[in-house]
């Protein structure tokens, strides 16, 4: 239900209809297709124990800027709070197993997966794109799968995800998206 | 640009974070007269040299820390988190 309601969701934003852009010679940017996203907020006195929850088979990741697991993937996003990304499972679904894991804690487990869209920039210019844009480090070690990492770029707060080593995801609000993926048409022109 | 090293995610641009004001600006007891009040409310400090002041990582993880920075060099001299003790620096 929720896949669908991402679907209409996208078809009522005009500027990202379009699936693939193509941005810098020799790469794209892709709209990713709906997919079920949580965000997952613990209470302070509980993030001591954030180590020890796990959603599906997967423990909670701890450390700054790490992600964990394929599906649900769950994304390190403060010492208090993770995003958790499922092609498979429906939002609501995995906002219940997110509540599930955390047992009697009280949680917040928020399905937004109508509030954000995920981008895959992907190509050869990937990171001399994302330099235009971000202060981030961009070295092999610190843009690396199983890495994460929130910050500023193009001016907005985007979730930055490597998934390849030219292949980024990128997860931004849906409000600002399509701003989004004109910078980057900007940017790959500025090259 | 200062680069500010957040107590969780690492060194990031300025531009990521937001100021907060001083640090370790204790709220007197509400029975104070209303000059100590009011210099609770508007008076901050001003030195020229070391200055400990509050800074969130808004655009990062959106935690909120202490920074010690020299005001005459820019230098980030400690990070540290809310409710760890502030450090010893010489002046």
């Amino acid at each position: 239900m929720a896949e669908a309601a991402t679907a209409v969701a996208l078809a009522a934003t005009p500027a990202l209809a379009t699936g693939e852009t193509p941005v810098a010679e020799g790469t794209v940017l892709r709209v990713l297709p709906p997919r079920a996203l949580v965000r997952l907020q613990l209470p302070r006195r509980a993030i001591a124990a954030a180590g020890t929850l796990r959603i599906g088979d997967t423990p909670l990741p701890t450390t700054p800027g790490r992600c964990a697991g394929d599906d649900p993937a769950l994304l390190w996003l403060a010492p208090d709070g993770w995003l958790l990304i499922s092609d498979h499972h429906d939002g609501a679904a995995l906002a219940g197993e997110a509540r599930r894991a955390c047992g009697e804690r009280t949680v917040a487990a928020v399905d937004v997966s109508d509030a954000l869209v995920g981008f895959e920039l992907a190509g050869a210019r990937v990171r001399e794109l994302l330099s235009r844009g971000t202060g981030l480090e961009l070295s092999d070690e610190t843009l690396a799968p199983g890495r994460c990492a929130r910050t500023r770029l193009a001016q907005l707060a985007v979730i930055v995800r490597p998934r390849a080593a030219e292949r980024v995801e990128l997860i931004v609000d849906r409000g600002p998206a399509a701003w989004l993926r004109d910078w980057f048409v900007d940017a790959g022109g500025l090259l | 640009m200062l680069k500010i090293t957040c107590p969780w995610c690492g060194p990031r641009d300025e531009p990521e974070f937001t100021y907060g004001g001083q640090s370790h600006v204790a709220r007197p007891s509400f029975d104070v007269d209303d000059a100590t009040w009011a210099r609770y409310l508007f008076v901050r400090d001003n030195p020229k040299g070391i200055h400990f002041e509050r800074w969130c990582h808004t655009y990062g993880c959106a935690q909120w820390f202490n920074v010690a920075r020299d005001t005459v060099s820019h230098e980030v001299l400690a990070v540290y988190r809310m409710g760890e003790p502030k450090p010893e620096l010489g002046a």
